[in-house]
């Protein structure tokens, strides 16, 4: 970074920016500025409020307890980096006017002025968070039964948030713990399902020929299943814990993402600068690089998304036919399916699982419509200037 | 007069700021001349075909201004004037037949449907109708072609079929936008021809917009020269091509290339880029790329004022000179 | 045109070979002894060795693996799918009766899905940029995007248990016996409300935008703004040269939902005790029951198949563009 422009004024700045927001009150930014502050004074509460289970968890073997800690430091060390890092360039660029002009500014900018989708960002964000912090957040054990005729079917209150179920245990901590489940194989089927249909993809298109043709047979034979349908062939063939589901809910969906990426890299083969690339020389695994991942970029961004809200909403519904996920492990999905025979008496059993699981998926396809949005270039304009 | 545009202005609204694409243009068309409109792309002449048939997409709109056509105000007839104006009054061609004919009708349907439209005939008449305006457009056996659908037909063909519907409400202007830029040089002949012959025969003015200096050369009988939303020089096209006067316009003739000139004789550019609308220069919008730019070119746009019999000129620098 | 259906028809024989094989080999994959599978529901009884052995050469699964496969290829051919191991009835059967029950729930959502969707779409995309479309835009992705499951039960909360408008499941009410024909017909209807309501909603929303996606995309081309510089009305203008445009692609998807018919109901219909193919393939999944499972999922898969050979061919015939000999998709 440059500092030969620096202004005394300067340092204090930065200094007042170790305590996150404050250095971006001080610039005028009240809005990032509040919400750093916000954040940081919730995460140093969360860890104050918490801090046995915080500090404990280093002194147990579990992996998902050592990361939770671990997750929260790095929650406010983020905070404080960004704080940091954030107002640096602010004041670097407080001469200049020029707003951002490469494809990928103008990109974020219109993706943070679709408000819907930011907040999407957000609550998912939230949710993920939420997940990995449970075992530090959850206010009772949810496998633990407690005294099950005094707290069987309790209606949220303060000290159920979502109430109990019919064994006792507290609602909102399986509700964590269920969000861990849900969220993690959504995100792990569609990285799985990505990459082998990348993989796969790739491969077909640079062979090309009898080995495309071969390739792309399978992917026609195993396009040709509903999706739903070759999910509840294959749980039904192999029993399902978490390892497997996230396997088969990979296996179900690469077609889609190999026949695109095919589509994609054999276009660009085709079209005429791949051709003057080559003629300058260009070897064929930058041409790749340079050209195939921008541009190819956007829509898959856009079906990641989608993918993962899809893989979400496979596990849910899996789980709920009985077929996914089961009790006592909880899921949504599973959860859901608990409360569906008492939606008089207990309406809150399946509603709080259902309407986490609502939200997420809605929140996944705001986000994707907002990637879309922002990502597509307006070609209106072109044709008529 | 039959088209008189005043002061007309039009931008587009969009996140990155105000696209100024027509920025105050005025002129006249009379009834029966030929009148060019040239400009690099990115000018906004395309704009100003669609300032004046008022069907500029959103973002975009009309601003201010006035196109009176026949005596009335286009921009501010109810919209029912409006449609009749549009097709009967006012006609358009575009720059690529293909994707201005609705691919899932025939030729032939496409430009009944006008006649019905503004004519009143009834769907027979309207066909034979039809098939005639087909065959007057040099169309080879029009009553085959009309039972066709655009995507069989060649380029030239299309874009025949494109000026056959917009002749099909006997128009009394006709603003032809690129009319020859998207095809073959042999055909491009082939159109400025017919479109010269139909004017002959129907008295029918033409507004001729294209960045074809040439072409518009050849047609014309006055030509403007437009840069950046504004007018910079209008003239009859003798004389703006013999004695151009803004330095632009000498830049633009000065870049064509002459046969037989020789190897020697250097095709002059004009230097620099045509500028983004969104971020166009102070005053003089050319100033960075002329050479006789100075401090005075920086300040105000300069008016388009007149220089010499029938030419005007928007410059600083040249009108001094006369 | 006819020369294209055959052509096709013949291409999608490998196909329909890949996934009859695909289904067998799945199936085998199943860890531990398929007569197990058989056994297991009726897990109870303690089955004499010798029997099992007679059981194993019935079924043919004393025969090597390839004898099996073609025994089971000729099998689906002749739609001989085997015998359900929990019911003991030909799967044919058993498949047959549940598809009409299937069917009356998926095409009246079908039409609910093609009216809203379709309609909503339109006006969504002739309306852009007003509130209206924002409102339709965000509120079709939401209820896109919500578990189908979960609306069910919310809605049955609401509807069934809390107002008592409708009932929460089964499909005909308890004196279905002593109602008239149009009694028995209403009453089936009424049984359908919501689960038609559920489906068909979730399907228009997609519908809903794909249609305003498609119908944006036609109403930025080149030749609307020239028809409306011919000076036709707008209505015209949309009606007559976008929504032609627009419309085409929408009918190959109808096309394309052939297997929705039969397979996209599973959770519905496990929610409302709907005795159609999805209730029947999800308890065969749990009830292990591989003859039905492969049944069903061979079936889905076919149909997908024919399906897209469906919408292909609607689609040259609705498309002037395609030509019947060499059909290149758009």
């Amino acid at each position: 970074m440059r500092r030969e422009n620096a202004e005394p004024r300067r340092s204090p700045h930065r200094l007042r920016a170790l305590i996150p927001g404050l250095g971006h009150l001080a610039l005028g930014h009240t809005g990032r500025g509040v919400r750093l502050m916000l954040f940081s004074v919730a995460t140093i509460f969360l860890v104050v409020w918490r801090w046995d289970r915080f500090i404990g968890a280093f002194s147990t073997p579990f992996l998902d307890r050592w990361l939770a800690s671990i997750f929260l430091i790095l929650m406010l060390a983020g905070v404080i980096w960004y704080s940091l890092r954030d107002v640096g360039r602010i004041q670097q660029s407080a001469g200049e006017e020029r707003r951002g002009k490469s494809p990928w500014a103008v990109a974020m900018r219109r993706f943070r002025e679709n408000r819907l989708a930011v907040y999407s960002i957000y609550i998912i964000i939230l949710f993920y968070a939420l997940a990995i912090l449970a075992p530090i957040l959850t206010p009772y054990d949810p496998a633990a039964i407690p005294d099950v005729m005094a707290n069987r079917y309790l209606p949220p209150s303060g000290d159920h948030l979502f109430g109990t179920d019919e064994f006792g245990r507290d609602l909102f901590s399986r509700a964590l713990y269920g969000a861990r489940v849900s969220l993690s194989i959504g995100l792990l089927a569609m990285i799985i399902a990505k990459t082998i249909g990348t993989l796969y993809g790739s491969v077909a298109a640079y062979f090309g020929g009898t080995v495309d043709n071969v390739l792309m047979r399978i992917v026609d034979v195993w396009i040709a299943f509903p999706t739903f349908y070759l999910m509840l062939m294959l749980v039904g063939v192999f029993e399902a814990n978490i390892v497997v589901l996230v396997l088969i809910l990979g296996l179900t969906a690469w077609p889609g993402t190999a026949r695109f990426i095919r589509g994609e890299i054999l276009s660009l083969k085709n079209q005429a600068f791949t051709e003057s690339a080559r003629a300058i020389g260009l070897p064929a695994h930058l041409i790749i690089v340079r050209h195939l991942i921008p541009s190819a970029l956007s829509p898959v961004l856009v079906t990641a998304a989608l993918a993962v809200a899809g893989m979400i909403g496979a596990e849910a519904g899996l789980s709920y036919l009985g077929l996914g996920i089961r009790p006592p492990t909880p899921s949504w999905g599973n959860m859901v399916a608990a409360g569906k025979d008492n939606l008089l008496n207990a309406w809150w059993v399946a509603f709080f699982p259902g309407g986490l699981l609502t939200l997420t998926l809605i929140s996944f396809s705001l986000l994707a419509d907002g990637l879309r949005d922002a990502l597509d270039p307006k070609a209106l304009m072109q044709k008529y200037v | 007069m039959l088209l008189s545009v005043r002061d007309l202005r039009s931008a587009f609204f969009l996140d990155e700021g105000e696209l100024w694409a027509v920025d105050g243009i005025s002129f006249d068309v009379e009834a029966g001349e030929t009148v060019g409109l040239v400009g690099e792309s990115g000018c906004g002449k395309t704009i100003v075909a669609l300032s004046i048939l008022d069907l500029i997409p959103h973002p975009g709109r009309v601003v201010s201004g006035r196109v009176l056509f026949e005596g009335r105000d286009l921009l501010r007839l109810p919209p029912e004037e409006m449609r009749r104006v549009r097709g009967a009054g006012i006609g358009i061609i575009f720059q690529e037949a293909a994707a201005a004919l609705n691919p899932v009708y025939r030729i032939g349907n496409q430009i009944a449907d006008v006649i019905r439209l503004h004519r009143g005939l009834a769907r027979r008449d309207a066909w034979s109708e039809a098939v005639k305006v087909l065959a007057a457009m040099g169309i080879p056996e029009p009553e085959k072609r009309a039972r066709s659908y655009p995507f069989e037909l060649s380029g030239g063909m299309k874009q025949r079929a494109m000026i056959a519907i917009a002749m099909a409400g006997r128009p009394k202007l006709l603003i032809a936008d690129e009319p020859t830029t998207a095809l073959d040089l042999t055909v491009q002949a082939e159109i400025s021809d017919l479109l010269r012959q139909i004017q002959d025969e129907y008295r029918m003015a033409i507004l001729i917009i294209s960045h074809d200096l040439e072409l518009v050369a050849d047609m014309a009988d006055r030509t403007m020269v437009m840069y950046t939303g504004r007018l910079v020089e209008t003239a009859d096209t003798k004389e703006l091509v013999g004695e151009p006067m803004h330095p632009y316009t000498q830049g633009l003739i000065g870049a064509i290339p002459v046969l037989g000139a020789g190897s020697e004789t250097p095709l002059e550019g004009i230097p620099g880029a045509v500028p983004d609308l969104l971020d166009l220069p102070s005053g003089c919008t050319f100033h960075p790329r002329c050479r006789l730019a100075d401090d005075e070119c920086k300040l105000e746009p300069p008016p388009l004022d007149d220089a010499a019999h029938r030419h005007q000129c928007a410059c600083y620098k040249v009108r001094v000179q006369t | 045109m006819l020369k294209y259906i055959i052509k096709r028809l013949l291409l999608s024989v490998p196909l329909v070979l890949g996934i009859v094989t695909a289904t067998f080999f799945i199936a085998r994959l199943a860890p531990g002894d398929p007569m197990d599978m058989y056994l297991e529901p009726q897990r109870q009884r303690q089955v004499d060795p010798e029997v099992i052995e007679l059981m194993r050469k019935r079924y043919g699964l004393d025969q090597p693996i390839h004898v099996q496969y073609v025994t089971w290829i000729k099998n689906v051919a002749r739609g001989d799918f085997g015998e359900s191991f929990r019911h003991r009835r030909p799967v044919r059967d058993i498949v047959a009766e549940a598809v009409p029950y299937t069917l009356q729930l998926t095409i009246l959502a079908l039409l609910l899905d093609a009216l809203f969707g379709i309609s909503l779409g339109i006006i969504s995309a002739v309306k852009q940029y007003t509130k209206l479309d924002k409102t339709l835009t965000v509120g079709s992705l939401i209820v896109y995007a919500i578990p189908s499951f979960w609306l069910a039960l919310m809605l049955i909360m609401l509807f069934s248990v809390n107002l008592g408008w409708f009932p929460t499941s089964q499909t005909r009410s308890m004196n279905y016996e002593d109602l008239t024909m149009i009694g028995k017909f209403l009453d089936r209807m009424w049984h359908l409300a919501l689960p038609v309501f559920v489906l068909g909603i979730a399907g228009a929303a997609g519908t809903a935008r794909y249609m305003r996606n498609r119908l944006l995309e036609v109403l930025n081309e080149e030749y609307i703004v020239a028809a409306r510089a011919r000076g036709f009305r707008e209505r015209t203008v949309i009606v007559k040269h976008a929504l032609r445009n627009a419309l085409i692609p929408i009918v190959t998807i109808y096309g394309m939902s052939l297997p929705f018919l039969l397979g996209g109901a599973t959770i519905i219909e496990t929610i409302f005790a709907w005795p159609g193919m999805g209730r029947l393939t999800v308890a065969a999944v749990g009830g292990r029951d591989y003859p039905i499972i492969m049944a069903t999922t061979t079936i889905a898969a076919l149909l997908t198949v024919f399906g897209n050979l469906l919408a292909d061919v609607t689609y040259a015939a609705v498309d002037p563009r395609v030509s019947y000999d060499a059909p290149r998709k758009r």
